[in-house]
């Protein structure tokens, strides 16, 4: 009886346990595994986080140059931060606020130094001096498709 | 704000429903209920009864043998009514992306008005997720009692 | 005259869909049937992938054991390839085990508690239970599914400081579950409730290959760390804890003595961590076309896995046999000849994971 009443006295001093959330801001522990970002200056467009992805939520369009990511669909496992060979995604350590619809995040990759940029670029180059130098028309096309066969290559390696 | 409207912002009663998911969002939304993040502040009762329930907070993505069953409990709920989705899994299938025993995710089989993604969500998600869920049950309601006022005044 | 009671899918005593078909004679019970597979996702089918991947799948089986799934998923498949895991990762993972069983074995207490009415002790657990997902917060980065484990080791260090944390988590964690345990353990009404309800016999414990705390409350001392050790059990030494009376009251003191004992393996591994090498996690290889087995005590019981590899990144096969899985027939003989009002309490004491049970 006497225990009761000491802890009874003690829980009436003591200040309340719950966390008053909404009205004070959000706490956490450094470390804490949110949703991720892609950093788009250090991607180098090679496809291996979208392979490596559990939830296939990571989808990278190599010809448009951009990552879209469905931010709803993503399981904050890490998986991706750790595969990725540049450092590129990051892991962020605020959840998502909930919303009314999904969510998707399209980042645009403007890393001069992928593969993919790379060859563009070069065919532009090429484009233009074509252009500066007329009747030398035809090996647009036939460039994309040697692309895809040597990105081929690399997903069976 | 009509009487209704306020007493229902003060007091929303929720069903909880775990169609098979992991247990992860189930047991968040437990630890939302008791002490640590008590939602019972806002006067957030958890039932078990669909028919007084106003929210509905469903964890995991649809499985097949359960998918009758939750459009049954979502046609027993009375009207205003708001389906909550809670976590990755109920909102877009998550890491089940593919396996051949749910139908993929919950907006396939009932409307969903809030998606909660994390996995899991963190209680704090949920209480957040609940204060926009009681947004749009307002907005809800507005609508049927002008739609009935249009009604009265065309007859 | 007869009736037949829906108990469930969606039911306030469980927090998942399980269905009990029940045939009354009044308030007595005298037939049973179980139905499951209302979590039926085909994960079995789905392992059939690339196997880093595997290890996040095997923690979403369950969400409340999910370091038992996943750590035993991973020595399976450590085993196919005959990786050895660097010792310090072994001492993490041991460390995740217990802290997991802690708070499984807190939520089971209080949801069975709050069966018989008692809402305050089943607050209590619960706010005993923030501190065990506050410290699995701190040193993985996530409150339920933790994500560490990989093939080969885990991904995340416990160091000095993390580890001078842990010890203070012991000793409050000890303090707390001491007063929880002589509010249970001497009040009179929780156990008039439960004494004598739901009698499990040792012959029948055998009869039905239960397992866990189940088994260990009819009498029989089957636990997989004592009987068959994995990671660090071969050094420390699991003195199985038994009961004898094998009713719900039997199953529940189980659970709250084995709180004691691995706050007790944790301290005993905390020094571990100091003179264990830097190394986490082994480098991974290409699965040979082997096949391996592991078992692991999950806190509900024996976990089964059964690894098989192709000479690729892939799987071949994963067979998973969980604790629920085993100790699902054991409701059925229980109930049949119980009240009504003792259902819900009867099958809340075997912890049901139904989540585990369909998978
Ligand atoms: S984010 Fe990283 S892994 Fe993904 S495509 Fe870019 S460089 Fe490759
Ligand atoms: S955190 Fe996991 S689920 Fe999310 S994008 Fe990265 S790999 Fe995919
Ligand atoms: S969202 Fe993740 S944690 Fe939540 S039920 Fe689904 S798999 Fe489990």
């Amino acid at each position: 009886m006497l225990k009761i009443l000491a802890n009874i006295g003690k829980n009436l001093i003591s200040k309340p346990y719950t966390s008053n959330y909404p009205f004070t801001p959000y706490q956490h522990f450094p470390g804490v595994r949110a949703d991720v970002t892609f950093d788009g200056t250090k991607c180098i467009l090679c496809g291996l986080c979208q392979r490596s992805c559990p939830a296939e939520c990571i989808l990278i369009h190599k010809e448009q140059e951009q990552i879209e990511y469905l931010n709803t669909q993503c399981i904050r496992c890490g998986y991706c931060v750790r595969v990725c060979p540049t450092n590129a995604i990051s892991q962020n350590e605020v959840y998502t606020k909930p919303s009314r619809q999904r969510l998707t995040v399209y980042t645009k990759v403007t890393n001069e130094n992928a593969p993919v940029i790379k060859k563009r670029m070069a065919a532009e180059a090429a484009k233009k001096a074509a252009a500066e130098k007329p009747a030398t028309a035809g090996t647009g096309p036939a460039k994309p498709a040697g692309e895809k066969k040597v990105d081929e290559k690399k997903t069976s390696a | 704000m009509s009487l209704i409207e306020l007493s229902r912002k003060k007091s929303p009663w929720v069903i909880h429903v775990g169609t098979g998911g992991c247990n992860g969002c189930d047991l968040e939304i437990l630890a939302c209920l008791t002490p640590r993040f008590d939602a019972s502040r806002f006067g957030v009762m958890s039932t078990g009864n669909p028919k007084h329930a106003d929210i509905m907070l469903v964890v995991g993505p649809v499985t097949l043998k359960y998918k009758e069953i939750i459009t049954n409990l979502y046609n027993q709920m009375p009207d205003p009514k708001v389906v909550i989705a809670v976590g990755t899994c109920a909102s877009t299938g998550g890491i089940y992306q593919g396996c051949y025993g749910h139908c993929g995710s919950l907006d396939k089989v009932v409307p969903v008005d809030v998606y909660i993604p994390g996995c899991n969500v963190r209680p704090e998600a949920v209480i957040d997720g609940l204060v926009l869920g009681l947004d749009i049950l307002n907005e809800k309601e507005r609508k049927i009692l002008e739609e009935k006022k249009k009604s009265k005044g065309a007859a | 005259m007869k009736t037949t009671i829906q108990f469930g899918p969606q039911h306030p005593v469980w927090v998942e869909p399980l269905r009990l078909k029940l045939t009354m004679d009044g308030e007595i019970v005298k037939d049973c049937e179980l139905e499951a597979g209302f979590c039926h996702r085909g994960l079995e089918k789905k392992f059939e992938w690339d196997y880093n991947k595997g290890a996040y799948l095997s923690e979403r089986i369950c969400g409340i054991c999910t370091q038992h799934h996943s750590t035993c998923y991973c020595t399976a498949v450590e085993g196919t390839m005959g990786l050895e895991i660097p010792r310090r990762a072994a001492v993490i993972r041991t460390i995740m085990l217990e802290l997991e069983r802690l708070h499984s074995h807190l939520l089971a207490i209080g949801l069975t508690l709050e069966s018989i009415g008692f809402e305050n002790l089943f607050m209590l657990c619960f706010r005993n239970r923030e501190i065990v997902l506050d410290m699995f917060e701190r040193t993985t980065g996530n409150r339920v599914l933790h994500g560490i484990n990989i093939v080969g080791g885990v991904i995340r260090n416990i160091g000095p400081e993390m580890a001078k944390e842990l010890e203070d988590f012991c000793d409050i964690m000890e303090k707390r579950c001491l007063d929880l345990k002589d509010m249970i353990l001497k009040s009179y009404t929780i156990r008039e409730r439960m004494q004598g309800v739901g009698v499990m016999s040792e012959q029948l414990a055998r009869d039905l290959c239960v397992v866990g705390p189940v088994a260990r409350g009819s009498n029989v001392p089957y636990d997989i760390r004592a009987v068959a050790p994995y990671v660090l059990y071969n050094e420390i030494k699991v003195k199985p804890i038994v009961e004898t009376s094998g009713d719900c009251w039997a199953r529940s003191v189980v659970r709250v003595r084995e709180l004691f004992q691995s706050i007790d393996i944790i301290r005993q591994c905390i020094p571990l961590l100091a003179d264990a090498g830097e190394d986490i996690f082994a480098k991974s290889k290409t699965l040979p076309e082997k096949e391996y087995f592991t078992r692991v005590e999950a806190p509900r019981g024996e976990l089964f896995y059964y690894a098989k590899g192709k000479k690729s990144k892939e799987m071949d096969r994963i067979k998973v046999r969980t604790s629920t899985y085993g100790n699902g027939p054991g409701f059925v003989p229980l109930i049949k000849g119980s009240h009504l009002a003792d259902v819900g309490l009867i099958t809340i004491t075997f912890d049901p994971c139904i989540g585990c049970f369909d998978r």
